[in-house]
């Protein structure tokens, strides 16, 4: 959902010689977010005799030779608002990680924009900043958010299921299960190959007698996914409560019986899972190996997903020192998912 | 397999703690990626350097599918690690708060060469010492 939150974006022109000292100027000054678009990065990639990319000769020309900068300023009311940077790259202070998020001041935009051209004079005693030409506007939400949905077709997701974007439509052929996903902001398009593992996976073993939990649901994908393959129970769980209410409304689109929630593995409502999916993260995954176990029912199969392929030998080893039995390890891409069956 | 370029951009984010707001919506939403694909995966490949914001170079293709590399520290973050200081001055030319000798300003530019301009590390060294002297660090002789 597209909230209706603005920025101001403030635009400098420079060169590549004073952009790490423009970048860092307006982070102290409390920028949210800093993007750079300097044409020598996009050569350096396009002449890497490694480098599989290629680009028309328009493009090229079009990246020009002087380096954009653009640094965001949420509004709020008619002020802007500035961060503390210290807050982001100071870790260490206890007192400045609890108050990280709190707005430290907000300032009118005439006041921040008079501030970057004045500290942009100082370092041009410097460094050579070019024309340090400064423009600011104002940026809606609606105006990215959903720009990348445009290419977000219906695609089959494992050998039965296909994945259509409640915005598409699709007319189901025989034997198939069209599932419609709105992903919204939370992960899960069926897209990644985490994602796409695991729904291969799924469809082959779900049946009408599992017991399914998906913890870290997401978009809720695979939560759906299982309840139109006809398990008996399906429970989500993610602790991000705005992907709860993207999962409610994927299972609300689907007409899918699935019990969803906020929360972690120690809010699962059952100890007898057939089957629990958790597409995650290494690290998270590592720390939860032990719990499993005991929402598992003897026999249990547990799925997971997210793994990064340099963390994959350590995970393995993990579960099977826990007792786990790897039944099928997979890899897509840089990533890797294990079905492991507990003891 | 060649993939075409359609877009690209750079970004300076918190290593570990990307979202979906700006600079990162704003930038890849404009080139129709997957603004939540992308914040996953560089959440979880930048994971051990939380604490940091590392400079991040996104590349589109022609399909809407797109790498990124990320890209060594920039030269103030580097700096400021160098002379053990939180912020650079906002009065460069006035109030200075550290110093630093050329040779430091050397070792960064060996770090920094790749992911620079610069055609050789003393060029570079010389990029770097500007951009301390522009936070109002004292470069020294040695």
């Amino acid at each position: 959902m597209v909230s209706d939150s603005k920025w101001t974006v403030f635009s400098i022109k420079t060169t590549g010689e004073a952009s790490d000292a423009v970048c860092d100027m307006l982070q102290e000054l409390g920028a949210s977010g800093v993007s750079v678009s300097d044409p020598s990065d996009m050569r350096a990639i396009l002449e890497d005799p490694n480098s599989l990319a290629f680009a028309d000769d328009d493009f090229i020309e079009s990246l020009g030779s002087e380096v954009l900068i653009q640094a965001y300023f949420p509004i709020i009311g008619s002020m802007l608002q500035a961060s503390d940077p210290s807050g982001r790259t100071s870790p260490g202070s206890r007192e400045r990680e609890l108050y990280a998020d709190i707005p430290r001041s907000l300032f009118l935009q005439e006041d921040i924009h008079e501030t970057i051209k004045s500290r942009l004079s100082n370092i041009a005693e410097f460094l050579p900043i070019g024309t340090g030409e400064v423009t600011a506007s104002t940026l809606r939400e609606e105006e990215w958010a959903d720009n990348w949905k445009k290419d977000y077709k219906a695609f089959r997701v494992s050998d039965r299921v296909i994945v259509c974007p409640s915005w598409e439509e699709y007319e189901a052929g025989e034997g198939e299960i069209v599932i419609r996903m709105d992903p919204g902001s939370a992960f899960g398009t069926g897209t990644h190959e985490t994602t796409a593992m695991c729904a291969e996976i799924i469809d082959r073993i779900v049946s009408g007698r599992d017991r399914v939990l998906d913890l870290g649901c997401g978009s809720g994908i695979l939560s759906v996914l299982s309840s139109k393959l006809g398990a008996g129970y399906v429970e989500a769980i993610d602790i991000d409560r705005s992907a709860v209410i993207v999962a409610s409304g994927n299972v609300r689109a689907n007409n899918a019986d699935v019990y969803v929630h906020d929360g972690v593995l120690d809010d699962a409502v059952r100890k007898d899972y057939s089957l629990i999916v958790a597409n995650i993260i290494a690290d998270v995954l590592t720390d939860l190996c032990p719990k499993f176990t005991n929402y598992l029912a003897p026999g249990g199969l547990l799925l997971i997903s997210g793994i990064i392929d340099h963390r994959s030998a350590d995970l393995l080893n993990t579960y099977k020192t826990d007792g786990y039995e790897c039944v099928e390890a997979n890899k897509k891409g840089d990533w890797y998912s294990f079905l492991f069956r507990r003891p | 397999m060649a993939k075409k370029v359609t877009g690209y951009i750079k970004l300076q984010i918190p290593a570990g703690k990307a979202t979906p707001a700006p600079p990162v919506g704003p930038a890849l939403g404009q080139h129709s990626v997957n603004i939540p694909q992308f914040v996953k995966e560089f959440n979880e490949r930048t994971a051990k350097d939380v604490g940091m914001i590392i400079p991040v170079v996104i590349t589109v293709y022609a399909d809407r599918s797109y790498s990124f590399i990320t890209k060594t520290p920039p030269v103030p973050v580097l700096l400021k690690k160098a002379c053990n200081v939180e912020h650079g001055s906002g009065k460069p030319n006035r109030e200075k708060i550290a110093k630093i000798p050329f040779s430091e300003c050397i070792k960064i530019a060996q770090i920094k060469l790749q992911d620079s301009n610069a055609s050789d590390v003393e060029s570079c060294a010389r990029m770097v010492a500007g951009t301390a002297r522009s936070m109002g660090i004292v470069v020294t002789d040695d």
